[in-house]
């Protein structure tokens, strides 16, 4: 790879990190209901597991949605796409804001989280030990039932 | 702004209608684009007597531009079409052409007048689905039942209906699509009778559909209760991970599903053409509970 491409992979992944945190930043400066509506200013983490049954959600506390744009700030850029989850079963996480003209939605599957722009444009990171995922997991253990949490776990390989 | 025609007549002109609505014309071309198998360049001479498609013709070169349209699409339709989204476009069409005005300068137009828009839709719905015989087969298990042969309604797999809007595609699961029917609400079995399940087992989430008007395979529906899907009950019951899910079974031989708020899809976890529910790999939903019908009047139930 030339010297040219590998500067202007790296002025991307600066633009993409100062955009993901100036957004995030805003979010954090929303205080959460507590609900898990997605009006404005909220972070709503979904699991997304079920089929039939909803997923279950919850919202994060300012602090947590500080913590969540902290841990994705520090993950590399990446170009690889997640594999293509198994449709039935745990299929990943899913964070929507309701912050408009911002981020509208991040992903994390697989090792690989995908920023989502409300204009379509994608961003991927790479969080190789899912410790993200896991953490969010964690957050969001007393808004899961014993048996979700614990198949979760072990989902994660914890 | 567009000017659509539908392809009916053999002798008398087809009905024409102006739409001048922008945002209306806009969205209709977003939908055109977004799918350009689902159009021909020219009506087809293989069309026949009857309602064949629709001509769709910008009347401005500034909107023809911002798509990057020739000087007309044609949509086929009926037997025609090249499925997909395309009946859902076909009616769209149809509700449009009800609205529009009579173009000012073709004197003497025939417009879409209420009669003439139901029989088209009426075109459009049979065009969709076949009807087939479901006859018991020897290994399954002894129930009572009132006929062994029953008539159902095998749908073309039309996976675009459920995915291509992201608000369709989340709100509605493998219930709203097992009863094809979008309730944008992620319908749960039984609460649309009032009798929502109240555990994850084979016998509760089917006494719960039943409620709703689901009946066990081979308990024919008559066919005033048309569209009749054969669908199959799986449950996924734990320890840990406890779901249901349902597939509906297609016209081509296979089976379709919805992974809750995922896409559409014709797979299974292994990506491979689900042809028999009971066999294809379900990853956590182990337990078969078995196969059903679901009928017009249980679809229009759930919520």
């Amino acid at each position: 790879m030339g010297a040219r491409s590998i500067a202007f992979r790296l002025t991307v992944a600066a633009l993409l990190l100062t955009g993901l945190v100036v957004v995030l930043v805003a979010l954090v400066r929303f205080r959460t209901d507590g609900s898990d509506h997605v009006g404005p200013g909220t972070v709503v983490v979904e699991v997304d597991l079920y089929s039939g049954r909803p997923n279950p959600r919850f919202s994060l506390k300012p602090a947590e949605a500080g913590e969540l744009m902290d841990r994705l700030a520090a993950l590399p850029p990446t170009d690889d796409r997640p594999s293509a989850p198994a449709p039935l079963g745990y299929r990943g996480l899913r964070v929507e804001t309701g912050q408009p003209g911002s981020v509208s939605e991040i992903q994390l599957s697989r090792g690989v989280v995908t920023v989502r722009q409300p204009d379509g444009v994608e961003h991927r990171l790479s969080d190789p030990d899912r410790d993200t995922e896991r953490w969010l997991i964690d957050v969001g253990s007393t808004h899961l039932d014993q048996d979700e949490e614990s198949f979760l776990r072990n989902e994660l390989g914890r | 702004m567009l000017r659509i025609t539908a392809d009916v007549y053999s002798g008398q002109p087809n009905p024409v209608v102006e739409i001048a609505d922008e945002g209306e014309a806009r969205a209709l071309l977003r939908e055109l684009r977004q799918d350009p198998t689902l159009l021909s360049d020219a009506e087809s001479t293989e069309g026949g007597l009857g309602f064949r498609g629709f001509r769709v013709e910008p009347l401005s070169d500034e909107i023809a531009q911002d798509f990057n349209i020739p000087s007309s699409l044609y949509l086929p339709a009926r037997v025609l079409t090249r499925g997909g989204r395309a009946p859902e476009i076909a009616e769209r069409l149809l509700d449009l052409m009800e609205r529009g005005d009579a173009p000012a300068l073709m004197e003497g137009a025939t417009t879409l007048d209420a009669p003439l828009k139901d029989y088209l839709v009426g075109q459009l719905e049979r065009l969709g689905r076949e009807s087939a015989e479901d006859h018991a087969a020897p290994a399954e298990p002894e129930r009572e039942t009132v006929a062994v042969t029953c008539t159902i309604e095998l749908g073309v797999f039309n996976p675009g209906f459920w995915n291509n809007d992201p608000n369709v595609r989340a709100n509605n699961n493998c219930y709203n699509y097992a009863s094809n029917w979008r309730t944008n609400t992620f319908a749960q079995p039984g609460r649309g009778c009032g009798h929502m399940y109240t555990a994850i087992t084979c016998p509760e989430v089917t006494r719960a559909a039943i409620c709703d008007g689901v009946h066990h395979r081979f308990d024919c529906f008559p066919d005033s209760e048309k569209p009749r899907y054969l669908v199959a009950l799986v449950v996924a019951p734990g320890p840990g991970f406890r779901d249901y899910h349902w597939f509906r079974k297609q016209s081509g031989g296979f089976w379709g599903h919805k992974p809750g708020g995922t896409a559409a899809r014709n797979v299974d976890n292994s990506g491979v053409l689900i042809t028999n529910p009971e066999t294809a790999n379900r990853g956590p939903y182990t337990q078969f509970c078995g196969y059903f019908y679901t009928c017009n009047s249980q679809r229009m139930r759930i919520r």
